[in-house]
């Protein structure tokens, strides 16, 4: 079968409005070389539609967006010439354009993570290099404070009042942000004197881990009485005077797997995913601490995990985006994207409610949102995001629609999706 | 027979007063046969019917062929040699093997032998005696002589002659064909004569040459023998001919050579004078091309004979050798290295890139991976986080260039030693924002040292001054260039140069002491670097590295590198091993088990290394060079003694740097546990490398 050659196509959907629903069932012959827009002329004849619709229909072959020839992708799957093909259509979102927000921060934004408010705003929480912790509201900085000289490295709110920063000093602060955004240091996990942690923090169901920097990581329970954390915490040695009058508590695990570094954790449900410099995904079960699998990424340091029903999307130094299946057996990516940056990419995550999209960001200054099922196929593009030679550090996704990214310009962008 | 010239009269001996009329008449042939028998006693004819084959068919027989009536010749008994001896006319005997009989040769046919070998005619009456015939008279006749038209015989060769002496050739041994060859020239004419003198030859009367003696038969072969098809060849014969070379062809004339060449061949007066004046050898030609007008006016070639012989003469004494095209296969010249594939992981592509405020003279890699320290140009020492290469903080230590830096080896500590000036600053980077907690602590333990004091002055040859948590500074007396920790996060060795000469310190932070043990090695010091496990120190001088133990205080080694210039000095992990960079656009490695001089010495650069470097953990170096180029290889310790280092090069890596080819790359740090290499120049840059792909 090449692009010469024709295709038998039925053409399904999931489109629950009537009027687009009528293509359903429709058997046809097209030309192997048909395209999207081809198939998109004869959906609108099929369903009769008038141009003052304007309708777009995306199509998809067995999990594949079409894109390029009809025939060749058949020849990609592997059909036979005789094998009717279905194609589902649904409605193409109109092309993603994005309206930006930029917030001045002071310094290069470390992390950033957003909560989303019942009124469907947007409250952001960003790290700096500088070691402030930032509050962001209707883009504006509403609260600040200054937790340490070193950077802030991670931050992530654990529920609609609290929030975990892991700053680069080694200690993983827990705030409790009232509603006038007044941070209030409430508790101070520690393990200092032991392993110095400062590289990332997650919060999963009444815990929260964080990675250190020689490859361990810890895990802290939430849900413990403070009271009781106190006891523990009077024999551990206080390391600095001016933290005396706050909780401190030590890791209820501590999980060594990594040979390297940790640089970002994320929970799903009851599983923990970790990936590292030293090359690997680690995936534990987060109610015991075991270890269940480890995906190595061909010795390429990764920067950022992010995971969406079993599927993690790895970051990694060489500039790749690597998806990697956790229910597969082999080790290998599902997607990889070689060059996704042109330079390391430093943060990747999944788009909430959108299961095939992923946003990345990297030193080449690239903000980008994918989608796996066209290969990958860049959905929404904003290079140089963070100025001519900078680098986009961090992404945040704050429901489907807006995206934040923090990098070296000291800019915290929201793209707003339209 | 060929000699017999057709229409010239036959004439034979014994009828030498036979006029010409005579001749003219009579059958040669028949007169011949008549003669014969008159002369021989014995019949001509054969007895034997065996036929035209040889004799020696029959050795194995007591006979010897079959007469006439069909019976067996029976091989006649021959006399023994001591009869032969005894035999008063044994002399003239001659034995016809084929008929087996003996003949004996008559006082004639005596008398003619013995005329053949004093060189006289055959014939008596021949000699002197014949009559002047007046072929030609003084008279002029009007007509011509009567001459009657030639019969055709006296054209064609004598089948009958033929016959005769092709029994006799059959029959001869190879080494009458000279002798019967000059009788046949002579006695052509006289077939019977010649046949009296090939029995005078069987009866041994004409002397053998002694060679053809020994030889026998084997010159009896048809040297004209056409031998058609390789079958019938031998295998030698074979080899022979597939072996033979040909002598080279000789140039064809051109258009100089003519006899009549075109206007501009020929030579003007002053070539033709140059042309003579020159020796033969120095002439371009060995002719002068002249012009004549037709071919009838070409003279002799005057040269021809020794051109001939000359050309024989290179023919016979220039051997000629079938030339064996040397067939060497250029990838086989290259030693079999693995594919740069298989030693993955290495770093090949730009990852990362940052710009510092100023130009950087060294970087150094914190052990645990996560700060780069730069040496800047104004006096700061800038600290970057990996891998988005940030500049977390900057520290001025001091008004003039940072030179070198180096972190301290232990990885809990974030503490680093730089060269500025006259003094080795050793830092401590948490007080400028760096690291968590328990590095601060630990860093504030290390520089604090031990409690001692009383005797810090004693033995000390740096000045130590020390701001409290924050930095401690020792003042030299020369300016320093080079600082290297020892692994046990200590000690530490400065090298300190300047115009009057050159010292190695080493300095003890805990005790706050500095020694300079080796009064006379400080005479060029370039670098200097501790063994990572053994209590040896490696101090290069501009030519020569000299291995000190320090516990003992003894001189362990002296390497030479054969360079006039060390620029950098590296030590494997191992520490059996050291990487060498010189100016001179070489990188030598050292085995120290091996010898003193360089395991490998490695040329790919074209200008002078700055720097090369041992990856801590993974088997790779790289090293960076003037020419603008980075060159990353694989290099493989074994642990087996027997097996040496394998060293491949990787990758070189050229691109995506500065404009500015010098300023490419002067120094380089690889990351403690990735394949990650940091490099960076005075065009302020910092580039991150790792590994693509």
């Amino acid at each position: 079968m090449d692009g010469s050659s024709e295709v038998r196509v039925r053409f399904t959907t999931r489109l629950e409005d009537e009027k687009l629903g009528v293509g359903s069932g429709v058997e046809l012959v097209v030309p192997g070389s048909v395209k999207r827009k081809g198939l998109n002329e004869i959906m609108i004849q099929i369903l009769g539609l008038g141009e003052g619709d304007q309708a777009n229909f995306e199509f998809l072959v067995h999990g594949a967006l079409l894109r390029g020839e009809l025939g060749k992708l058949c020849v990609q799957k592997g059909f036979s010439v005789e094998k009717t093909v279905e194609v589902e259509y649904s409605l193409r979102g109109k092309p993603v354009r994005a309206e930006e927000e930029a917030i001045d921060l002071d310094d290069w934004v470390c992390c950033v993570d957003s909560l989303k408010t019942e009124d469907g705003g947007c409250i952001f929480a960003c790290g700096t290099y500088s070691g402030n912790l930032k509050i962001i509201e209707g883009g504006a900085v509403v609260s600040e404070t200054r937790i340490s000289e070193r950077a802030v490295k991670s931050v992530n709110w654990t529920s609609r009042s609290r929030l975990v920063a892991a700053g680069a000093d080694g200690f993983l602060r827990s705030f409790e942000v009232t509603k006038s955004f007044k941070l209030r240091q409430v508790l101070i996990g520690s393990c200092a004197g032991v392993e110095p942690f400062e590289s990332t923090v997650s919060v999963g169901k009444d815990r929260i881990a964080g990675g250190t920097s020689t490859g361990s990581l810890v895990i802290f329970e939430t849900s413990r009485e403070s009271n009781e954390l106190l006891s523990e915490i009077r024999n551990v040695k206080r390391p600095r005077a001016s933290y005396e009058d706050v909780i401190r508590a030590v890791p209820s695990r501590v999980l060594e797997g990594h040979s390297l570094s940790v640089t970002s954790l994320a929970y799903d449900n009851d599983k923990l995913f970790s990936g590292s410099w030293d090359g690997t995904v680690i995936e534990w079960e987060a109610e015991t601490a075991q270890r269940i699998r480890t995906i190595p990424t061909t010795m390429k340091a990764v920067t950022s995990v992010s995971v969406s029903s079993q599927l993690v999307a790895a970051s990694c130094t060489d500039g790749a985006l690597r998806i990697l299946d956790f229910r597969a057996d082999s080790s290998t990516p599902v997607v990889s994207v070689r060059r996704a940056h042109r330079a390391v990419a430093n943060s990747t995550k999944w788009r909430p409610d959108h299961e095939h999209e992923v946003a990345s960001t990297g030193s080449d200054s690239a903000v980008r949102v994918w989608d796996i099922r066209a290969k990958l196929g860049v959905m929404f593009k904003r290079t140089q995001a963070h100025g001519e030679d900078g680098r986009g550090l961090c992404l945040s996704w704050c429901g489907g629609s807006k995206l934040a990214s923090g990098g070296s310009d000291g800019v915290l962008r929201v793209f707003t999706f339209v | 027979m060929e000699g017999d010239e057709p229409g010239s009269p036959v004439v034979s001996d014994d009828e030498a007063d036979s006029d010409l009329e005579k001749v003219e008449f009579e059958e040669v042939g028949d007169e011949i046969d008549g003669l014969i028998e008159e002369d021989d006693s014995s019949s001509d004819e054969e007895k034997n019917t065996i036929g035209d084959i040889p004799i020696r068919w029959y050795d194995g027989y007591d006979h010897i062929g079959y007469n006439r009536e069909g019976k067996q010749i029976i091989r006649g008994k021959r006399k023994s040699p001591l009869e032969e001896i005894l035999d008063p006319n044994a002399w003239r005997r001659v034995y016809d093997e084929r008929n087996d009989e003996e003949l004996v040769l008559t006082d004639k046919e005596l008398d003619v032998v013995s005329r053949i070998r004093a060189g006289q005619y055959t014939g008596r009456t021949t000699e002197g005696d014949e009559e002047i015939v007046p072929w030609t008279s003084s008279k002029i006749e009007i007509h011509p002589l009567p001459e009657p038209t030639e019969p055709k015989r006296r054209f064609t060769p004598s089948k009958h002659e033929a016959a005769k002496v092709e029994k006799c050739i059959e029959s001869w041994p190879a080494y009458t064909w000279t002798v019967a060859f000059s009788l046949l020239l002579i006695f052509l004419r006289n077939v019977i004569q010649v046949v009296k003198i090939v029995r005078a030859i069987r009866a041994g009367l004409i002397v053998k040459p002694a060679k053809a003696e020994k030889y026998g038969n084997l010159y009896s072969f048809d040297v004209w023998e056409e031998k058609e098809d390789d079958e019938e060849k031998s295998k030698t014969e074979q080899a022979r001919d597939l072996m033979r070379i040909h002598a080279p062809k000789e140039p064809l004339p051109g258009h100089a050579e003519s006899y009549n060449p075109p206007a501009e061949y020929l030579p003007t007066e002053q070539e033709r004078k140059e042309w003579e004046e020159a020796e033969p050898e120095d002439r371009k030609t060995n002719f002068l091309p002249t012009k004549y007008d037709s071919l009838r006016k070409v003279p002799a070639y005057p040269t021809f004979i020794r051109e001939r012989f000359e050309r024989c003469l290179d023919l016979y004494t220039a051997v000629r050798v079938r030339k064996e095209k040397l067939r060497i296969n250029p990838e086989d010249l290259i030693p079999k290295l693995p594919s740069p594939e298989e030693l993955k992981p290495f770093p090949n592509y730009v990852s990362c890139s940052a710009t510092c405020k100023s130009p950087v003279l060294s970087i150094s890699m914190h052990p645990a991976g996560q700060f780069l320290a730069a040496a800047c140009d104004d006096g700061f020492v800038r600290f970057f986080e990996v891998p988005v290469l940030k500049c977390v903080a900057e520290w001025q230590l001091h008004e003039e260039a940072i030179v070198n830096v180096d972190w301290c080896p232990k990885p809990n500590v974030l503490v680093f030693a730089a060269c500025a000036g006259p003094s080795v600053i050793i830092g401590n980077a948490c007080s400028e924002g760096l690291g968590t907690e328990a590095n601060a602590i630990d860093s504030r333990a290390l520089l604090a040292g031990d409690e001692i004091g009383d005797n810090v002055s004693q033995g000390n040859e740096g000045e130590w001054t020390e701001e409290e948590d924050k930095s401690v500074e020792i003042k030299l007396k020369r300016r320093a260039r080079n600082v290297a920790w020892h692994h046990g996060g200590d000690y530490l060795a400065s090298v300190a140069r300047d115009t009057t000469g050159s010292s190695v310190a080493i300095h003890r932070l805990s005790k706050r002491q500095s020694q300079v043990p080796f009064k006379k090695s400080g005479a060029s010091a370039q670098v200097v670097s501790f063994h990572p496990s053994r209590p040896f120190i490696f101090i290069a001088s501009k030519q020569h590295i000299r291995v000190y133990n320090l516990q003992k205080q003894v001189l362990v080694k002296k390497l030479l590198p054969g360079a006039r210039w060390i620029s950098s000095l590296s030590v494997h992990p191992s520490g059996d091993h050291l990487l060498v960079a010189t100016y001179d656009m070489k990188l030598c490695w050292f085995d120290l088990d091996l010898s003193n001089l360089p395991y490998k010495i490695l040329r790919n650069h074209d200008e002078a290394i700055r720097e090369a470097r041992f990856h801590p953990k993974l088997p790779l170096f790289a090293d960076c060079s003037d020419d603008g180029t980075v060159l990353v290889s694989h290099g493989m310790v074994y642990n087996d003694l027997l097996q040496n280092a394998l060293i491949v090069p990787l990758k070189r890596i050229d691109k995506n740097l500065a404009e500015t080819p010098k300023l490419r790359a002067t120094t380089l740090a690889w990351h403690p546990s990735l394949p990650w290499l940091f490099t960076s120049s005075g065009d302020k840059k910092i580039y991150l490398f790792t590994n693509v792909n």
